[in-house]
């Protein structure tokens, strides 16, 4: 049973909340919240999730290897720590043996597993595996995310009982209402009078227009009902998880694009590879008299790196490859701004400036979403 | 009317949950969920990630 995917697991987490609030007081003093989390998010994988073979021995492998890499090979070049902790991924992602090794959600626990080894070295006095096996496994983002970090997570659960709450629990249940009123009312309402209908094939203008709305439509109650199922869950139970969306159809440049959509990965990504690769390419002396070409090369980089992960298919890469060019385009245009001083909008209204270029952004954000559909015609 | 008052707030959440409840009981059938796990056609996009 997956999590938000049935009633069975709205009515066996309603328990759980339940019988999570009335122990409060039982339990306070006598046994954490970070150790009753573990427990419910362990039995949860173990006895309802799909695959839960193949998560222990992911777990296991990622322990095992965060540790090492932590504590014992701690001169290992990052990269090659990365790779290791992201090696089954890959190989799941490479179709390589997926019934065997693959699971729901293994990008999103990979991605955890390598940001607590990025931030090793704030972290390793931090680092425990009770935290850090209920930090992978959490029930509410463990099949999709939000991607939360180690030291946010680990806050929460120290603050102990005293976060669950009557704010906690009202906040909880309002963002549950929402994400069921984006996923199951919403969502499926587009889904199926919308986009269903629509010939993906087709080759029609009007056709291709109607299935590039339709679909980031979709997509986007989709996965911001999912993500607000999670924090409210992720809340009741005492875990603040982050926000993934915020108005993304407000968004009026590629940067800002990914501060509003998929925020978590968004973020997670600029800090363990959108950096890195700037900071190894500032080391390169010759191309200390380029800085626009450096900062360009690494947001690219980031966003095909967005695109392979989503898959090796083409629509993937290619989405992630434009998504890559308009940050690029709008970076160029930024730092030419700055450097010559150009005032491009003038005089404009402010108001028609911002309409404007949020009317550009979600035709280039449609576009680059149709793309990832693989519903683009000239791409199947 | 302000964002944080009250009958903002109220309004809002009226209008959620009318929503909500017309919503789940015109597209999904309420009386006819199923409570065999088996049968949930039920998925979410991000979740092949």
């Amino acid at each position: 049973m997956l999590p938000f995917s049935e009633i069975d697991f709205y009515l066996l987490f309603l328990l759980v909340v339940v019988a999570l609030y009335a122990l409060k007081g039982v339990l306070d003093g006598r046994v954490s919240l970070a150790s009753v989390l573990l427990g419910i998010s362990l039995a949860y994988t173990l006895f309802y999730y799909p695959k839960p073979l193949q998560i222990l021995v992911f777990i296991a492998y990622q322990c095992l290897f965060t540790w090492l890499l932590l504590f014992k090979w701690g001169r290992l070049h990052k990269l090659i720590g990365s790779l290791l902790l992201a090696l089954p991924m890959i190989l799941v992602k490479l179709n390589w043996n997926v019934d065997d090794i693959g699971f729901a959600g293994v990008s999103y626990i990979t991605f955890r597993c390598v940001q607590v080894y990025l931030d090793g070295d704030l972290l390793r006095d931090k680092f425990n595996f009770r935290d850090f096996i209920s930090f992978l496994i959490f029930t509410p983002s463990l099949l999709a995310g939000p991607i939360d970090r180690y030291e946010r997570f680990r806050s929460d659960t120290d603050m102990g009982w005293v976060r669950l709450n009557r704010s906690a629990l009202v906040g909880g249940w309002e963002f549950i209402m929402l994400g069921l009123l984006h996923k199951f009312v919403l969502g499926t309402w587009v889904h199926r009078y919308w986009l269903s209908p629509l010939n993906a094939d087709s080759t029609a203008a009007m056709d291709m227009a109607s299935n590039m709305y339709a679909y980031s439509v979709y997509l986007y109650l989709d996965f911001a009902g999912y993500s607000l199922l999670a924090i409210g869950l992720g809340r009741m139970m005492g875990v603040e998880l982050p926000m993934n969306f915020d108005k993304p159809w407000l968004t009026m440049n590629p940067q800002e694009f990914w501060r509003r959509w998929h925020i978590s990965l968004g973020d997670w990504l600029r800090d363990y590879f959108f950096r890195p690769i700037y900071k190894s390419l500032s080391g390169v002396k010759r191309l200390k008299a380029w800085p626009l070409l450096k900062q360009n090369v690494a947001l690219f980089s980031t966003f095909l790196l967005m695109g392979f992960w989503n898959g090796p298919e083409v629509h993937y890469i290619a989405s992630g490859a434009l998504f890559g060019i308009y940050s690029a385009v709008y970076n160029t245009y930024q730092f030419k701004s700055r450097k010559n001083q150009w005032d491009f909008w003038g005089r404009t209204p402010e108001w028609l400036v911002k309409f404007t270029s949020r009317f550009i952004m979600i035709q280039l954000g449609c576009f680059a979403l149709y793309i990832f559909s693989g519903r683009f015609p000239y791409l199947h | 009317m302000k964002t944080n008052s009250s009958l903002y707030r109220t309004a809002k959440w009226l209008l959620i949950y009318v929503a909500l409840i017309t919503g789940m009981f015109w597209l999904h059938d309420p009386f006819k969920v199923s409570m065999d796990a088996a049968e949930s056609t039920v998925t979410f996009v991000y979740q092949q990630f």
